[in-house]
């Protein structure tokens, strides 16, 4: 039997949190993707998961700013502020997103309705204190995630969505599918093996014998298949409260700084994440507790049903830490000093069947700051200067990639779109006639002219069957560029070569046909260091393509 | 595959001798040795390179010769690989396809052409603007473990130091491609001489090559040499045995080993 859970969800709070009203189109983006946007951007047709240069079409006079989750926290710690008023046991799942038990509150304030009304009222009186326009969904279900998608529900219905005890089964059951995804306890692809396997809702998934489920979608199609059938994450025999894994560390030198504090604090995590990985579980439910040498406390609970890794830990105590540190001047348990204590405890921990999902979709610390800046370096240059580059394909090295605009493309799925063998090339692949590697590490996209000679000083020619007028003796690459002409370099001479190779390709096309012969020469110097060139006789034309340097 | 030893040097061996034992010595009495924290991964086998065992953050290298930018590549594959970042900046030229079979996760590359900046990008095209080329890089330091750049030549003496200092403190390595210009490197990586192997007269292809590599420069005690070895890579090029045309020979002609002992008893 699940516990009975209130959650409180505030829509799009990254865009509450960065300052704009709701009546003015903005969104937030990460990763050029839209993450959270106002009611004025929605009814434009802003949608969450949307690209920057969509949403930009869709409404070109959109404000769209950075995400930055220590914002959100930050900003979010009025709301959890007055919830606590409520009822001081709640899990902060994502800023914005808060969950506790329904049972105390209900009781005192006489009913789930009256929780949820009331919850409802101080958050939006909370909002108006820290000046923003914090409007709440709060949801009433059995476990977490029936009354996290009440609590979503609620957001549309204006006003608090109450499943009455032991009907989240009913309740869930007609629900599409897409709410695994859209909570974070699914990833993609497994909500679209459903669809297509016709499991378009949730009550369909929950129809299905567990064991089933289990031996074909293994332990994440369980854990959904769980959620969908109204049952709570967890099953509560695996409940472990393991007093002894609490991990402190005291400061004998209490520190001002909040980078030392993370510093200690990522200490602390890695040990954590590594005893409890020992046993092969994972930690779900964190108490950060933070105490500063004059004895002002903050204690948060912080809960993830993916679990935690060592860095989600971290990046918890550091939105904590911003939190407390930007609390207004005369609030209770204002810090006055520095932090001398600081503690983790797993208050549930669960086994680890691998689900362990990253925050956005996998993406290290690395992947996200490289995403911000690329956000950066297109401001400061333009779109079209911030390129990544995608497989194409082609036999000549300049063919094979092209590069298209950072913010065209989604930076965390981007290993498809650089792999050749992602298109099924490879050893048998789509590009035969490809030169085998090594391949040439100077690349030139426009054709740099060059003489080959033979040993009398007259021009290499190749014929239209490849054969070639007399052996290559002599090498010289133009020096200049196009615009300021070429001048003739320095002559070289041919140590070794091999070729043709010849191409012809788009014979079927006036326009795109070429007829080309590849050539790889190698100049010796006088000292006897050799240099490595791609060659192309092109309309008895030489020029370089490539350098192997 | 053969392997080497580093004893090309025979002519010069005692200064450099001499300064290595001298540089060894510098680094275990130096006081702060977090080496492990401030190196990138690097091969083992271009470890050696550097007092350091290692590529130092924050350092700005530049590199010459006839194999500057695979050994550039080949450098910092290792630090791309685990999961760091490669911006580059205003090198339209570099063979992606070499990157990769060295190594470098091409999801994790992203050129910048600092010539298309702004409004008016066509007009000036061709010309790098040195105040826009240091923003750029002050920017990518903030989120990029390797730069991978052309200097402008007519960037100021000021503007570098600034430049520098940043990439110092966000431990970023910037390499070189090219002149450095007025920039003065932390190390210069010189690619002396190199031999291949694989091809002759007509037949056989590029395969396999040794290169002698020198590093040298004012954060990098002493000279060091050594040579290094590409083989052949595994990745998309894996049909190697057989000739991308019929009409090349290669495969039924025997391919020489490298002419290796050419390079050592050369110099």
């Amino acid at each position: 039997m699940a516990m009975r859970m209130v959650t409180v969800w505030l829509p799009d709070w990254p865009v509450v949190a960065a300052g704009f009203d709701g009546s003015v189109p903005a969104a937030v983006m990460a990763a050029n993707r839209v993450v959270a946007r106002t009611a004025a951007a929605a009814a434009e047709g802003v949608v969450i998961g949307q690209r920057r240069r969509q949403a930009q079409r869709r409404c070109p006079e959109i404000e769209l700013v950075d995400h930055d989750p220590a914002r959100d926290a930050r900003e979010f710690e009025s709301v959890v502020r007055a919830v606590a008023e409520v009822s001081p046991r709640l899990d902060v799942i994502e800023p914005g997103w808060v969950s506790m038990a329904a049972r105390g509150p209900s009781k005192y304030f006489g009913g789930d309705v009256a929780v949820a009304e009331h919850l409802q009222r101080v958050i939006t009186e909370a909002g108006v204190m820290a000046g923003v326009q914090a409007s709440a969904g709060v949801g009433v279900a059995d476990g977490r995630f029936s009354s996290s998608v009440a609590a979503r529900l609620s957001v549309r219905r204006a006003g608090p969505v109450v499943v009455e005890p032991n009907q989240s089964p009913a309740f869930c059951a007609p629900l599409p599918i897409g709410w695994l995804q859209t909570l974070g306890e699914s990833d993609p692809e497994m909500i679209d093996l459903f669809t297509r396997l016709g499991l378009r809702r949730l009550g369909d998934l929950a129809a299905l014998d567990p064991a089933d489920v289990l031996g074909r979608f293994g332990h994440p199609g369980v854990h959904a298949h769980r959620l969908a059938a109204g049952v709570d994450v967890r099953p509560s025999s695996t409940t472990d409260p393991a007093p002894e894994r609490r991990l402190d560390q005291v400061l004998d030198d209490p520190v001002a700084q909040a980078s030392a504090v993370v510093f200690v604090a990522k200490q602390l995590a890695d040990e954590l994440a590594q005893s409890l990985a020992a046993t092969g579980r994972v930690c779900t439910r964190l108490v950060v507790e933070l105490e500063t040498e004059h004895g002002e406390r903050s204690e948060r609970s912080w809960y993830r049903s993916a679990g935690m890794n060592a860095q989600a830990m971290v990046e918890r105590v550091r939105w904590q830490l911003d939190a407390w540190v930007n609390l207004p001047r005369g609030s209770e348990q204002e810090i006055t000093g520095g932090v001398a204590l600081i503690r983790l405890t797993p208050d549930e921990v669960r086994a680890d069947v691998g689900s362990q999902l990253g925050l956005w979709g996998g993406q290290s610390e690395a992947d996200r700051q490289a995403a911000r800046t690329i956000a950066r370096l297109t401001t400061i240059t333009s779109d079209e200067a911030v390129t990544v580059p995608v497989w194409n394909g082609g036999r000549l090295p300049a063919d094979r990639y092209r590069w298209v605009p950072a913010s065209n493309v989604d930076l965390d799925r981007r290993v498809r779109a650089v792999s050749s063998a992602g298109t099924g090339s490879g050893p048998s692949g789509p590009w035969p006639g490809t030169l085998p590697a090594p391949s040439p590490s100077t690349v030139f996209a426009d054709p740099h002219p060059a003489e080959v000679l033979d040993n009398v000083g007259q021009p290499v020619q190749v014929s239209g069957r490849g054969v070639v007028s007399a052996p290559p003796a002599r090498f010289r690459l133009m020096a200049g560029d196009e615009t300021s002409g070429w001048r003739p370099g320095r002559v070289r001479g041919i140590a070794s070569w091999a070729g043709p190779w010849p191409i012809d390709e788009r014979w079927w096309e006036p326009d795109g046909h070429r007829r080309l012969a590849r050539f790889q020469v190698v100049t010796e110097d006088s000292d006897g260091g050799q240099r490595g060139y791609l060659v192309v006789a092109e309309h008895r034309q030489w020029w370089v393509a490539a350098l192997y340097d | 595959m053969m392997t080497i030893s580093s004893g090309l040097t025979a002519s010069g061996l005692a200064a450099p001798a001499l300064n290595d034992v001298l540089a060894a010595l510098g680094d275990r009495v130096a006081p702060v040795s977090m080496a492990l924290e401030r190196t990138l991964p690097t091969p083992a086998d271009c470890a050696d390179l550097f007092a350091e065992g290692g590529l130092v953050r924050g350092r700005t290298l530049s590199s010459g010769g006839p194999a500057a930018t695979s050994v550039m590549l080949r450098l910092v594959a290792a630090a791309v690989e685990a999961g760091g970042w490669m911006a580059v900046i205003d090198v339209p030229t570099l063979g992606l396809d070499a990157a990769s079979e060295l190594g470098i996760a091409l999801e994790r590359v992203v050129a910048i052409d600092t010539r298309r900046s702004g409004s008016d990008a066509g007009e000036r095209a061709g010309e790098v603007d040195a105040a826009v080329w240091a923003d750029v890089i002050a920017a990518a330091a903030d989120g990029f473990e390797v730069l991978v750049t052309r200097v402008p030549s007519d960037v100021r003496p000021s503007t570098l130091r600034k430049v520098v200092t940043r990439l110092q403190q966000r431990g970023v390595v910037m390499m070189v491609v090219g002149d450095p210009g007025p920039l003065v490197c932390d190390g210069v990586i010189d690619t002396g001489r190199q031999v291949w192997a694989g091809v002759g007269a007509g037949w056989g292809r590029l395969e396999r090559r040794v290169v002698e590599v020198t590093a040298t420069g004012r954060r990098l005690p002493g000279q060091r040499c050594r040579t290094m070895e590409f083989p052949v890579p595994e990745s998309h090029g894996s049909e190697s045995s057989e000739s991308p045309s019929s009409e090349s020979p290669s495969s039924e002609l025997p391919v020489p080993e490298p002419s290796i002992h050419e390079l050592s008893t050369a110099s």
